[in-house]
This record gives C-alpha cells, structure tokens and sequence, in this order.
C-alpha cells in the first residue's frame, strides 16, 4: 500500500506540470519572422521572450518592446530568418495586429529575446533610437 | 530490504526521465542561466571573433555606422563619415552557438540595451575581448577614419 502510495505520488510529480500547462488554454498560436537563426537555436524547447520592433517613427528607427514575458514555442528557419510561433493572449495579437495604427508604420524588423524562465517582471518601455544615444 | 525493488523501479524510471529529457534540460539551461531583469540576446558574429569567445568571455560592442557631423570649425560634411563608437562595455556572453555557418553568441544585457542593440544590427557590429577581471566601464570617444 505503501508502495502504491509512494509511486501514485511520483507519478503525479511528473504529471502536474503537464497538467498545469494544460491550464493556459485561453493563448493562442501567433507566428511572426524574426531576424536571423538563433531563434532555431534557442527554440528547441519552449522559452520566455520579449518581443522587439523596429518601427520607423517621423522619418527615425526606433526599437521598440511590444510584447515582454510571451512564450515562444517553436522556430522554423524562412532563408536568412526564422519564423517564431508565440503563444499570445487575445489583448497581445491585438497589440501585434495594431502596430500600425499605434506608431504610424508597419514594423520592419522584429527581434526575440530570452529572458529567464520564471522572471515575470514588466517593465514600461519606451521607444529608442540611435539619435537620442548620441544627443 | 522490503522497498529495494521499489527503489530500483523508480531509480530506472528516472534515468530514463533524464536521458530521455536530456537534450530538453540543456536548451532549458539558456532561459535559467540569464539573471533577473536582464536579456539574452542573440548576436550574430564572424568566425574570427567567434574563436576568441566562449561563455563566460567578457566583451565589449562596438559599432561602426555612417555619420553627418559638425566639428569645430569646419561644417557638416554632406557625404557623412564613416565612425566607430563603442556602445556597449563589460557585457557577459552567457552563450556561444553555431548553425549553418553563422557564429551567434548570446549576450546578457538590459532591456533597454536589448532595445539599442536591436537597433545597432542595421549597422556593423565587433566584439573585443576584455580581461574578465576588468570590470571598468570608460567613456569611450567616438572615433573618426580621420583621427
């Protein structure tokens, strides 16, 4: 009995997580291109990213961090880049869908990265360009 | 005695677990190495500078792009020069990786910094290596072709 209870308990150890990924059924897959490979690299496993786009604002680049703390599924390489699937809430494709309408063009680049697994923290970023590094 | 048979059971089940799940564990290890509030971002870079970098390497990024400036006495030069300056100093690589020929390392840097970062791959990018006990961060002057 002691036995059954000991492995019922292992067994759910290693179910629980599966169960509690279950949970987050309200995301949807979101694909978008990244610049270059790294994404195949890295994505061989789920991961916590942010999201950065370059967006011309007034004639400028500027980078922005539309979206921070998605998990990024999975990549397939598309030639020089990689195609990301994002598993997005309903409010994050909308961020994504109104880039456009939000800073005045359509996003030229975007880029991921990684940040640790369970770090949650957000942060209120705003646009950068290189002209106001140097100002 | 009476739990060895149980005990073995669930000894084999877990090296199976790991084995099974190794690959899995080593890619986790990126997304668990990056400290709190920092990014790993991914930066492509050339064979060279590739073979003097490993984890752990301690590294400044230098950017080389094409400027409109006014120096004293003289005007803003319509064609632009070419300048150097070094954006970002005393960066940990936490990762180096290769696919398909192409050399990325993944740098542990702000939010923010990801941000110009993000900015700066339109232009040229080099890496130096520092001694990665020199933690000292300097202001740097940005350079011209004609200094």
């Amino acid at each position: 009995m002691k036995r059954l209870i000991f492995l019922s308990l292992l067994a759910a150890l290693f179910i629980l997580p599966v169960k509690l990924s279950s949970q987050e059924n309200e995301l949807s897959p979101f694909t978008i291109t990244v610049k270059g490979l790294a994404p195949i690299l890295i994505l061989k496993t789920p991961q916590q990213a942010d999201i950065i786009a370059i967006i011309n604002i007034k004639g400028t680049d500027n980078a922005i961090t539309v979206l921070q703390n998605v998990q990024a599924q999975k990549a397939i390489q598309q030639g020089a880049d990689s195609e990301i699937t994002l598993m997005l809430s309903k409010a994050d494709t909308e961020t994504l869908n109104n880039l456009e309408k939000t800073y005045g063009s359509e996003p030229k680049t975007f880029l991921m990265t990684i940040r640790n697994n369970i770090d949650s923290q957000q942060y209120n970023m705003q646009p950068v360009s290189l002209e106001s590094l140097f100002r | 005695m009476k739990y060895m048979k149980s005990l073995i059971a669930v000894l084999v089940f877990l090296i199976a677990f790991v084995s099974l799940n190794a690959e899995a564990v080593n890619d986790l290890f990126l997304g668990q190495k990056i400290p709190f509030s920092y990014r790993a971002f991914p930066l492509e870079i050339s064979a060279e500078e590739a073979s003097m970098v490993s984890a752990g390497s301690r590294i400044d990024i230098l950017m080389t792009f094409q400027a409109m400036l006014k120096r004293s006495g003289r005007s803003i030069s319509q064609k632009g020069e070419i300048v150097t300056v070094t954006l970002l100093q005393n960066i940990l690589v936490l990762e180096t990786s290769k696919i398909q020929n192409k050399n990325y390392i993944f740098v542990n840097i702000t939010p923010r910094d990801a941000q110009y970062l993000a900015l700066a791959q339109e232009q040229t990018l080099n890496i130096s290596l520092r001694n990665p006990k020199d933690r000292k961060i300097a202001p740097m002057p940005v350079a011209f072709t004609e200094d």
